[in-house]
């Protein structure tokens, strides 16, 4: 099990000039330690979207790393994303699953049949270039070198302990952030 | 004796013209039962991507991420996807003032006598109590009616619908 704020320390460290979709409880770890927050994308309403966001930034900014922050409990209530993704094979696309092993998404009840469901097994079916799976702070740190290196598309299912609990949202609105990506978008141009 | 009025139809090419006009980058859609001429057309067309989802909502969010990334993007599903498209249509097309088109196949719709299938009775109601604007395209001559609809939702920054009241025609 690794500390949620770990994982997003480690993508940070690796993130370069990677544009990141991040939602849930992976966005209130995420927007504590970005230093890029002109690249980052907010999810704080329809959440389950963040891979279908992250394909139409894969497919429109092909020369730039697409990092997505998803959780178990959003990415399952929209698996067939999975399917969509695979078939694009955006080879820029890196699709991070934080696995939240107290369910507090869901107060800390599983929800039966689909406690269990295998993601990287799933995206593997799904088309997805890669998929693996880390529930150690020192593999993954390791590994994440590999993860920016390899094309993608690919999946990471990392098991987390939430620490996020006490942090809020950002105070950015999410339409508030999204302007800021697209004005440095095409300042970039 | 009655002289039969040739019908006026609907071609692939007009809608084809209307999106190259418009310098749409992607269309990202959900396949239905009367869109495969459409599909040979876009296949064909080298300026246009096409983007296949599984589900309608996914339409909307993959659009959104195409449009924060720069490009330009339509959505073209059918008027049932608009039903199931309809969280996302709120979060991301109306709350984040996103300016798409969404061509929408009005199934359902029947010009003279009764509507009897709910998904062709309900659109227009769904899409009033969003305050979405639309446009009725059935045939070539009102293809420009896209145009329309393009230059309305980048002047207003909001979603605006093209129903599509007709099969394509070959």
């Amino acid at each position: 099990m690794i500390p949620s704020h770990e994982v997003a320390r480690a993508i940070n460290y690796h993130r370069d000039d990677a544009l990141v979709v991040s939602t849930s409880a992976a966005l209130r770890d995420w927007h504590q330690v970005s230093q890029r927050r002109d690249l980052d994308i907010d999810l704080t309403d329809c959440m389950d979207r963040a891979p279908a966001v992250g394909l139409g930034l894969s497919l429109a900014q092909p020369n730039r790393r697409i990092l997505v922050l998803d959780c178990d409990a959003t990415l399952r209530t929209d698996l067939a994303s999975l399917a969509t993704i695979g078939e694009a094979a955006p080879s820029n696309f890196v699709h991070f699953v934080l696995e939240d092993a107290d369910h507090t998404s869901t107060d800390g009840v599983p929800i039966r049949g689909l406690d269990k469901v295998d993601f990287e097994g799933v995206a593997r079916s799904a088309g997805y270039a890669h998929a693996c799976r880390f529930d150690n702070l020192e593999e993954l740190l390791i590994g994440m070198e590999d993860i920016m290196r390899r094309p993608g598309p690919i999946l990471v299912a990392v098991k987390v302990v939430p620490d996020s609990e006490s942090a809020r949202f950002p105070e950015r609105t999410m339409a508030d952030g999204w302007a800021e990506v697209r004005r440095a978008l095409a300042a970039d141009i | 004796m009655t002289t039969a009025i040739p019908e006026s139809i609907l071609h692939p090419a007009s809608l084809v013209n209307e999106l190259k006009k418009n310098d749409v980058s992607h269309v990202v859609w959900l396949p239905d039962s009367e869109t495969n001429f459409l599909y040979h057309m876009m296949m064909e067309e080298p300026t246009l991507d096409l983007v296949p989802v599984c589900r309608e909502g996914e339409t909307m969010a993959v659009a959104a991420g195409l449009w924060v990334g720069g490009a330009k993007p339509v959505v073209l599903i059918q008027n049932t996807g608009v039903f199931e498209a309809g969280d996302s249509i709120r979060g991301l097309c109306l709350d984040l003032n996103q300016p798409l088109v969404m061509l929408v196949g009005y199934r359902g719709w029947t010009r003279r006598g009764p509507t009897p299938d709910s998904a062709g009775r309900f659109i227009e109601h769904i899409l009033h109590a969003w305050g979405i604007n639309y446009y009725l395209v059935e045939t070539d001559e009102d293809a420009d009616r896209i145009s329309v609809a393009f230059e309305e939702c980048e002047r207003l920054s909001r979603p605006v619908a093209v129903l599509i009241g007709t099969e394509f025609g070959s």
